[in-house]
């Protein structure tokens, strides 16, 4: 493993872009071809999980958040806690399987092992920046957005979207040595929103917790995201110095781990 | 070596890839990192490709064969760059596509534009090369307007032109062709032919491999190289390789028979075993060559001797034999009734009735040539009663004395004389006779 293994292998990545891309529109494809509602199949998944949260959450469980009372205030609360979860939790999901359910095209085809993470997770970002455009709007119009913060979008985007493919690389390749993952990280994740600020706030959790809620990466991604939609300046410092680092850790790190076992892969497919 | 360096296109010099045999991937993996002083306790190796040297000239055609397991796949991954080598070194001057699969990424529900789109992207292909090359493919496939359908809605042979035709729009320096393409019916298969033959002539440094030999050595005739348990066996214009691969593939079987013991079939029979009552059992077949030695493996027009070891608990007289000699797909091959049969001794259709005195014997039957096509042989064999069967009886079984399949592994091959594709199975006589 040297710095010349890594660039070769970046510059073979570069070289077959046009792979990414149409894979990327295949996959898209395949999941809205013969459907009605098409693309618009991408809204409704962030929608349907939104109404039944704020239902159990703000009508039934009766939460409090401080400066959030009225219904829509909540409703936008949960949404921007949503979106960068149901994305995470997509990529995660997916991602774990990514090797295993193309192991013939990586018996078959010449193309690197790292561009089945990339389809995936990008296809799952296309999605997750469609549902950032209506919450924008949404935001705009209902309590309005500082227009500073958006200057911080594009680089929590690339953080968020980084984060997120470093993590589907290392869990590719666990979920290929060890196929139980799948099933284990199924039922982690749908665990793992109760301890992630998606439907209070992070001054909802209580002191004793604190250290399981702060380890979570998502508490602090959330908090970013959070920030930024929000009609005051952003403020939200702590989330920042967390979150952007580490994701360029994870990524790092998923990159070098899928160029490490790339050879071994080849092996046993 | 050194004087032709320079205008090659592969060059595989001391190539060897060992793999790593785990019996619990994950768990032994890991125990092979962390423990990793004792590193080797946790996986036995095995040779795949052994000292492998190779150098391709440009525009060289050249096919691979050998048999199963032979490391012909471990050796076009490696050079495809799936795999990768534990030593030696590699050299590749070109671009390259392996086509190891047709129809890669074909998604049935998405139209054939959208899949040439796919296919061709992963073969290499980018977008602006696969428009440039769309309207051939089209063209080429002869699927006219369906190209807008779902591929869903094509016939199997419709999907196979599309996606051999995909595969043959490349143009690479290097192209590597895994098994047989060429499919569908016998005219497309013919241009499917054509057209490899033209990227051959094109320039166009080729490897195929592929079981089927006349298209190796119709598409190869200048080189072939054998491969065998790892290592280069011979590397040579296509006739000389071919036969030694055919001799190579009798060896295998031939080892294959001794190791199981076969020329000698014997089971402790149960009752279960086989169908009938018992009063005539045979415990054991086993082949005999003209020196009365036991070998299970013969070549078309030898001698040889079924031996069919009988038990006997009672006296049975005058009961009818039939046996068959079935091949792997359970064809017939050749079948006997000992009561109409062709004598060799007074060369005529001869009748007879066998009859077994109590206690054990064998019955030995002989073929002074054995010609039966090229295969492997299960013999059945059946004892009836004739008496006992009125025009009535329609249960089989009261009259059967005894019947079983054995799986005798009686190998007959052809001999390595005869050139690849002749099979003389009977002499014939044909003359033109004229008015």
């Amino acid at each position: 493993m040297n710095l010349s293994y890594i660039k070769s292998n970046f510059q073979t990545l570069l070289a077959r872009k046009d792979l990414v891309r149409v894979l990327v529109h295949k996959r898209l494809r395949e999941k809205h071809v013969g459907s009605i509602l098409g693309y618009f199949w991408t809204f409704y998944s962030a929608a349907f999980p939104l109404v039944s949260y704020v239902l159990v959450f703000f009508f039934i469980a009766k939460i409090k958040i401080e400066g959030v009372d009225s219904v829509w205030q909540y409703m936008l609360f949960v949404f921007t806690g949503l979106l960068p979860w149901l994305f995470f939790s997509r990529s995660v999901s997916e991602g774990v399987d990514t090797i295993n359910s193309s192991l013939d095209l990586l018996k078959q085809a010449i193309f690197p092992v790292e561009v089945l993470s990339i389809v995936s997770v990008t296809e799952t970002f296309l999605a997750f920046l469609f549902q950032c455009v209506v919450l924008l709007v949404i935001a705009i119009l209902t309590s309005g957005i500082n227009p500073v913060n958006l200057a911080l979008l594009p680089f929590f985007l690339a953080a968020l979207y980084a984060f997120c493919l470093g993590l589907a690389w290392i869990l590719s390749i666990i979920g290929f040595f060890l196929r139980d993952l799948k099933e284990i990280l199924t039922s982690f994740i749908s665990f793992m929103i109760y301890f992630t600020p998606v439907v209070y706030a992070k001054e909802n959790f209580p002191e004793k917790l604190w250290f399981v809620f702060m380890i979570n990466p998502m508490t602090h991604a959330i908090g970013l995201f959070r920030g930024i939609f929000s009609p005051e300046r952003f403020s939200d410092y702590q989330s920042l110095a967390v979150f952007m680092p580490l994701s360029l850790i994870v990524f790092v790190i998923g990159y070098i781990s899928i160029l490490n076992v790339k050879q071994t892969i080849g092996d046993m497919v | 070596m050194s004087e032709n360096t320079g205008d090659y296109a592969i060059s595989v010099r001391n190539l060897n890839k060992k793999f790593k045999v785990y019996e619990n991937v994950f768990v032994d993996r890991l125990k092979e990192k962390f423990f990793f002083w004792n590193a080797e306790k946790y996986y036995s190796k095995f040779d795949a490709l052994k000292d492998i040297n190779l150098t391709l000239k440009k525009g060289e055609v050249v096919g691979l064969i050998g048999p199963n397991g032979a490391g012909k796949t471990t050796l076009l991954k490696i050079l495809a760059g799936i795999s990768y080598p534990t030593s030696g070194e590699i050299d590749i001057k070109g671009s390259m596509v392996a086509v190891l699969a047709l129809g890669l990424g074909f998604n049935p529900r998405f139209t054939g534009r959208e899949n040439i789109e796919i296919g061709g992207c992963l073969l290499g292909m980018s977008r602006e090369e696969i428009k440039e090359k769309e309207e051939w493919i089209i063209e080429f496939s002869e699927l006219g307007a369906f190209i807008d359908q779902p591929i869903r809605s094509y016939s199997s042979g419709m999907r196979a032109r599309l996606s051999f035709a995909v595969a043959s729009s490349v143009s690479p320096d290097i192209l590597i062709i895994d098994e047989a393409l060429a499919t569908g019916d016998a005219f497309f298969v013919h241009k499917s032919l054509g057209r490899i033959h033209d990227i051959c002539q094109s320039g166009t440094t080729a490897i195929f491999v592929s079981h089927n030999l006349m298209q190796i050595q119709r598409l190869c005739s200048e080189r072939v190289i054998l491969m065998d348990k790892g290592t280069i066996v011979n590397d040579a214009p296509a006739m000389d390789v071919i036969h030694q691969y055919n001799h190579l593939l009798y060896k295998h079987l031939e080892e294959e028979s001794i190791k199981r013991r076969s020329p000698v079939v014997s089971s402790q029979l149960e009752s279960k075993d086989y169908g009938g009552n018992g009063d005539v059992v045979i415990t054991e077949v086993y082949f005999t060559d003209e020196k009365g030695e036991g070998r299970s493996t013969y070549r078309i027009g030898e001698k040889l001797s079924i031996h069919f070891r009988y038990e006997a608990k009672v006296e049975r007289k005058g009961l009818k034999m039939f046996m068959y000699m079935r091949n792997r797909q359970g064809i017939s091959a050749f079948g006997f009734q000992s009561d109409s049969y062709f004598c060799a001794e007074s060369k005529e259709m001869r009748s007879r009735n066998i009859d077994f005195p109590k206690g054990t014997g064998e019955l030995v039957m002989s073929f002074d040539h054995v010609l039966i096509t090229a295969n492997k042989y299960v013999v059945s064999v059946n004892l009836v009663d004739p008496s006992q069967l009125t025009a009535h009886d329609s249960d089989f079984m009261t009259t059967t004395v005894f019947t079983k399949d054995y799986l005798a592994d009686l190998i007959i091959h052809k001999d390595m004389d005869m050139g690849t594709e002749s099979i003389i199975e009977h002499p014939i006589v044909f003359e033109v006779v004229p008015d």
